[in-house]
């Protein structure tokens, strides 16, 4: 383990991720069914709490703040003066386990920017939520964002992995133009985004959820 | 409670050793001597006026599992482990709410009725007693050591380590770990999805067998890269040090 290139790295990249707002590790119930490690406690714990009072339940990151866009509000866009960092997935894996085993948080928050394109990304997400489920048998809490743009297949998957999908979408603070865009970014909400994370069964004639799913409409019209 | 036999002139204090069948047996006492409760103390030294009746009471596990029994028709379970809950808080107050509440239902009295001192008290007294082990749940911090154990030290204000066990087995079950509680002598062992107590022996001041073994090789790297990680998901001006505090009392 290289310590000082890891910690230069988890600076970075925690510090990138930390205005996101979800940090919640409650609503789950998985439990610890194979033998492995963890498990999700319904009502969440709070391992620690930041100096502000916030409360710190989950290791959240970002796989890398590389990003190929150019976002006007985001921290990470590529032509912003910030240090540039990413994980492997090996030390994405290896930090979560670490944390987890000596109680620090109670699962992995993991987004990322976007580097060569989408699908790259959101398979690079995946593979470490499967790494976690898989070779380590680790059934905490895995909460992914998933990357706007990739393909069906892809975060579908990430639903069979984690336990909770979510999507950042971003409206601008235009009074005149808002009422179309909240409506479309519902509309969005309620039938693109919710649809991916259901999974199809022919046999059943409603989808079954695969992963706790909640639109924050609320949001919405706060940040409108 | 009935007017018979509760006049405080009978009234008097109790003493045991502290153990759930011992209150229990307590509770058999008060009950076939109809002699109220003054007060319910672990020491004889507890008891300071001098002109009251003292009685000790040796724990017997007859009487307690009759109580037990008669309680659990009374009460159900999850009302009796909720008395239980608040044996651990170790006070001679609790103590002594627990064997008025029992008694008070054993003559009829309404357990329900939140205006009641003792019911109420319960009531508070379980509540502190859950967000103890919430807490305790929360904060606990596992050290990996080279001999491949993991190991936390604790120093809750009640006794709550029977009461974190499950969660903690659940969690880690594939590794071996050992929970102390550093003021009550003795910690939660876990191996392979059994957790039993074990008891330390006084060496000096602290007994700990923590202390004995070293920590694993990447063990400090790893307190470091979490210190980092803390620092960098601070907001510096946002900082709110009175929340902090209320959510996270010094003594975590």
């Amino acid at each position: 383990m290289n310590e000082a290139r890891l910690t230069e790295k988890l600076s970075v990249l925690a510090d990138a991720a930390k205005y996101d707002v979800s940090c919640a590790s409650s609503g789950s119930t998985r439990t610890n069914h194979n033998g492995g490690l963890g498990n999700a406690s319904k009502m969440g714990i709070c391992n620690s709490y930041t100096s502000d009072g916030r409360c710190v339940s989950l290791l959240k990151i970002l796989l890398t703040n590389h990003c190929i866009f150019d976002c006007a509000y985001c921290v990470s866009r590529s032509s912003n003066d910030v240090k540039r960092a990413a994980f492997t997935v090996e030390e994405v894996v290896d930090l979560t386990m670490n944390f987890y085993r000596r109680n620090y948080v109670e699962g992995l928050f993991l987004s990322s920017g976007i580097f060569k394109d989408a699908d790259t990304t959101m398979e690079r997400l995946v593979r470490v939520a499967q790494e976690l489920r898989t070779v380590h048998k680790f059934n905490g809490y895995i909460h992914l964002k998933t990357i706007p743009g990739a393909s069906e297949t892809l975060i579908h998957e990430a639903g069979l992995w984690a336990d909770r999908l979510s999507i950042n979408i971003e409206i601008p603070s235009d009074a005149e133009r808002m009422g179309v865009v909240i409506r479309r970014a519902r509309f969005f909400l309620s039938f693109g985004g919710a649809a991916h994370v259901l999974v199809h069964r022919p046999d059943r004639l409603r989808p079954h959820l695969i992963a706790p799913l909640r639109q924050n409409a609320a949001q919405l019209d706060l940040f409108a | 409670m009935s007017p018979a036999w509760s006049t405080p002139e009978r009234a008097r204090h109790y003493v045991y050793d502290g153990s759930w069948p011992g209150l229990l047996s307590v509770v058999f006492t008060v009950f076939s001597e109809k002699r109220p409760v003054l007060s319910v103390v672990r020491e004889r030294s507890q008891v300071t006026d001098l002109f009251t009746d003292v009685r000790d009471v040796s724990t017997d596990d007859d009487q307690a599992t009759r109580v037990m029994d008669r309680a659990r028709k009374l009460l159900g379970a999850p009302r009796m482990r909720e008395l239980w809950y608040c044996h651990l808080a170790e006070r001679a107050e609790v103590d002594r709410l627990i064997a008025d509440f029992l008694v008070l239902g054993f003559t009829g009295g309404a357990l329900n009725d939140v205006r009641d001192p003792t019911v109420l008290g319960l009531l508070q007294w379980k509540k502190h007693i859950s967000h103890e082990k919430h807490q305790m749940e929360a904060f606990v911090r596992f050290q990996e050591n080279s001999d491949g154990v993991w190991t936390a030290t604790i120093a809750p204000a009640y006794d709550v380590l029977p009461l974190i066990a499950t969660h903690f087995r659940k969690r880690y079950a594939d590794m071996e770990w050992l929970i102390a509680d550093q003021g009550r002598d003795y910690g939660l062992h876990h191996r392979a999805g059994v957790v039993s107590p074990v008891q330390f022996i006084h060496e000096q001041n602290s007994g700990l067998p923590a202390s004995h073994v070293e920590a694993a090789v990447n063990e400090e790297a790893y307190v470091k890269l979490w210190r980092t990680y803390f620092r960098s998901v601070d907001i510096p001006a946002r900082r709110n040090l009175k929340l902090h505090m209320q959510h996270m009392p010094k003594r975590h």
